[in-house]
């Protein structure tokens, strides 16, 4: 085991040496000062800790060799942080992907979100973002997202998420909700026997736990898209989940997202009622119902995810969002052929959204109208 | 929409307190090796990581307890979270709560007092150590494939 960790250090220093170098060359063009100025300071955490292994592995205690091992994965993710990420992210950055980021500008801008001191663009990946380091994400999106304007709507539950980091009380109050559901649930006396309640209050044990930081920002952004993007945002989830035609309601323990069918009552719940008759939500909800027919709800969904819990967390998270001051989304849309006249690009919410309804209400004419659209945005 | 964002805090999160965890049992296995002053550890700087162990060992004891009593909580903090995905390995091992109970609540009062760490109580950070890995790993796995 000596052995092996000696050449791991040794191994990982030849790695954070070629890291620096990038990091020193990416400093003296000037691109980036703050981000390259964060990534430095992981490499330098990563230095310490080879060094500390270094010193420690010259000791000869085999009862540590434990310790250093886990110092190195540590360090590994450090190296996978960069090499995988941000240096990509930052080596291939051109005209597209500024263009891109000035577009994010404005967009946090029309949020009144805080805007990142630094972050990189990258249509490396599918769209999300890379919060590896917090306040200087990495948002990824395909070649074709900035000609594709209704890809653009999943860029608000995206900055969701930098909101939900920036933001710990919203967890506070969304965690709270879970816990004061289950309470209530529990504080209800059937007539039930000692087993039977003790079952009973591990069930719900278990939906506090899978309600954690993690699923509560999954959910959060959803209903954060549809508030501030408004049917935009629902059409663009309800089309992700129908494409992939995988179950609803299948509840998932070890993955992050909650099933398909809890995101999208979040996402009708969240709709401004300025829509709710509007011919877009109409269409929406239609395909949305079709797509769940015959499909059975299972044991384990109608545990976790039960409509006055997900009613609760629709209003505490949109009480949030009215507190911290984000726009909701509440302006009527046009119809062809007025919607096809529509221009002003200037304001990214209103331009997905007229997307939306020119897709669903003229397709025929979508293609060069989104064309159109797409140029004028990008050239600015 | 991809998960990377919720997985990357995850990730981030698991991984500060991991970091923070193991740094203290290794400064600890090294006073009681005699040579934590070899590496530069001071005595603050022991006394600080007996506290660390302690206070996680101490959350995850009302975790656990809270949990028997069939009591509901929300991790809320970092060491609630970690203390939560303790939790589920630990009873993933098949040994009965009171037992890990039992046992925590006897390292605590170990780690309380300057007396040397005794071997059943090494066996049980390096377990609880061992559970931060393996999910922090499994962070790691999940990146990979998103």
């Amino acid at each position: 085991m000596q052995n092996y960790v000696e050449a791991k250090i040794g191994e990982f220093s030849e790695k954070l040496i070629y890291q620096q170098a990038v990091l020193t060359k990416l400093d003296e063009s000037g691109a980036h000062p703050v981000l390259v100025r964060r990534l430095s300071d992981v490499c330098h955490e990563s230095e310490l800790l080879l060094n500390r292994a270094r010193r420690t592995l010259a000791l000869n205690l085999p009862q540590l060799f434990r310790r250093l091992q886990i110092d190195l994965s540590l360090v590994r993710a450090k190296l996978e942080l960069l090499e995988e990420f941000y240096l990509p992210a930052l080596l291939h950055e051109g005209a597209k992907e500024l263009a891109v980021s000035r577009v994010i500008d404005r967009l946090l801008d029309q949020l009144r979100a805080p805007q990142m001191a630094d972050k990189a663009v990258s249509f490396s990946r599918a769209l999300s973002v890379y919060p590896g380091v917090p306040e200087h994400p990495v948002f990824f999106m395909l070649g074709y997202t900035h000609s594709c304007l209704l890809e653009w709507t999943g860029i608000y539950h995206e900055i969701g998420h930098t909101v939900y980091n920036q933001f710990p009380e919203i967890h506070a109050k969304l965690s709270n909700a879970v816990l004061l559901y289950c309470q209530n649930q529990l504080q209800q006396t059937p007539a039930l026997s000692t087993s039977q309640l003790n079952s009973r209050a591990e069930r719900l044990r278990k939906v506090v736990r899978y309600w954690n930081l993690y699923r509560l920002a999954e959910l959060f952004c959803d209903i954060f898209g549809t508030v501030v993007a408004g049917p935009a945002h629902l059409l663009s989830w309800v089309d992700l989940s129908v494409i992939s035609q995988s179950d609803p309601y299948q509840v998932d323990l070890v993955d992050e997202h909650p099933p398909d069918a809890a995101r999208t009552h979040v996402c009708m719940l969240a709709l401004d009622d300025v829509y709710a008759n509007s011919p877009l939500k109409r269409v929406v909800s239609d395909l949305w119902e079709t797509y769940l027919s015959r499909r059975p709800q299972s044991a384990l969904f109608n545990q976790m995810c039960p409509f006055p819990l997900l009613l609760s967390l629709v209003q505490t998270a949109r009480a949030e969002i009215a507190r911290n001051n984000f726009p909701t989304f509440r302006t009527s849309l046009p119809s062809p052929p007025e919607s096809l006249a529509y221009d002003n690009t200037g304001d990214l919410q209103m331009v997905v959204n007229v997307a939306a309804v020119n897709l669903m209400f003229a397709p025929a004419e979508y293609s060069a109208w989104q064309q159109r659209i797409a140029r004028k945005m990008f050239s600015s | 929409m991809r998960a990377l964002a919720a997985l990357a805090a995850k990730t981030a999160n698991d991984e500060e307190f991991l970091g923070k965890i193991n740094d203290a049992l290794l400064q600890l296995q090294l006073e009681a090796a005699g040579k934590s002053a070899e590496i530069g550890y001071k005595p603050e700087d022991l006394e600080a990581s007996r506290n660390i162990l302690r206070d996680f060992l101490e959350v995850l004891s009302r975790v656990i307890s809270d949990a028997q009593r069939g009591e509901l909580s929300a991790a809320q903090t970092q060491v609630e979270l970690a203390a939560e995905d303790v939790l589920a390995r630990l009873d993933d091992q098949g040994k009965p709560r009171e037992d890990w109970l039992e046992d925590i609540n006897r390292t605590i009062e170990q780690l309380k007092t300057d007396a040397p760490i005794k071997s059943c109580d090494w066996a049980l950070l390096e377990q609880l150590i061992d559970f931060l890995d393996a999910e922090f790993a499994q962070d790691l796995v999940a990146i990979a494939k998103s």
